[in-house]
């Protein structure tokens, strides 16, 4: 079963399928997260998560644990929150291809 | 074995126009005023409970023999065959109305089938395709491969796009979590949805 996460939107919260993701940063106040599926030769597959609040490097690193941790629940739905703005929610998600890191 | 969700296909509470050239239009009441593309029209329902078209027209012609050119630039809701719908000109290209009762091939084409399997196993997350809701995607990934299924909405608007969203993303979520069951999207009421497509 898939690992998902959940983000506030609305009344209730948005899922976000994160099996094969491998590594979250923080790119332009969004958090990136990396995908292990190949877009092309030399690049995977991305979703950056836009919030109402901006991501920051720790706010990043807390969804890359959670990740992680989801991960190894396999059908698990767990709620994540910006560590620095617990009231964030979700405004978009955005599928592209980048460079492998 | 799969997971996925259904999708019950309806047009039974109409269907957005379709967003093309529209032909059939009865001109014997409008009346010409300069040659020239109108701006954007609201389409008005005479009969029916059709709402939110828009459309251009393009005036040509005139002032001898004056034609109307009617583009839909917005299908709105909730249309059906036999509707009378009308375009009140705004007296800059033409003024009075263009009248036109709707025929099949004026609306949208659903899905012939009465319901639809979205399969979820390279789901990643849902979200609007529009902001009134008229559409919402499904995002996928595979190697190589970034697509969507789409689901074409009749009765979406701004007030309940976020009430929509959720409902799918419930169901995408009930079909990952709950393997084998084939769980229904339940949609909000008044609204349904009359295609499913993979982009």
């Amino acid at each position: 079963m898939a690992s998902l996460i959940e983000l506030k939107y609305g009344t209730g919260t948005l899922s976000l399928n994160v099996d094969g993701v491998f590594r979250v940063e923080e790119d332009s106040n969004n958090a990136v997260c990396y995908y292990n599926t190949p877009a092309a030769a030399g690049e995977v597959w991305v979703v950056t998560i836009d919030m109402s609040e901006n991501v920051t490097a720790d706010d990043a690193a807390a969804l890359e644990l959670l990740i992680k941790r989801a991960q190894q629940a396999p059908g698990s739905k767990t709620l994540f929150e910006l560590p620095s703005n617990k009231d964030a929610t979700v405004d978009s998600m955005v599928v592209s291809d980048e460079v492998y890191p | 074995m799969a997971n996925q969700f259904i999708v019950n296909i309806s047009s039974a509470d109409g269907l957005p126009l379709a967003e093309a050239v529209l032909a059939g239009w009865d001109d014997s009441a409008a009346t010409w005023v300069a040659n020239g593309t109108s701006a954007i029209l609201d389409v008005t329902t005479v009969t029916g409970s059709g709402s939110g078209a828009k459309a251009e027209v393009e005036v040509t012609g005139g002032p001898g023999t004056p034609a109307y050119a009617v583009t839909i630039t917005e299908g709105g809701d909730g249309y059906k065959v036999g509707d009378e719908i009308s375009i009140l000109g705004d007296g800059v290209e033409f003024s009075d109305e263009l009248t036109l009762t709707i025929v099949g091939g004026a609306l949208v084409t659903p899905d012939t089938e009465d319901q639809a399997l979205v399969p979820v196993d390279y789901a990643l997350f849902v979200q609007l395709a529009a902001s009134d809701a008229s559409a919402v995607d499904m995002r996928q990934i595979q190697p190589e491969h970034n697509r969507y299924w789409r689901l074409s909405l009749n009765g979406g608007t701004t007030d309940n796009a976020d009430a929509i969203l959720l409902a799918v993303n419930t169901a995408m979520r009930q079909a990952m979590q709950a393997p084998h069951r084939n769980p229904v999207l339940v949609l909000p009421e008044g609204v349904t949805c009359y295609d499913v497509a993979l982009s």
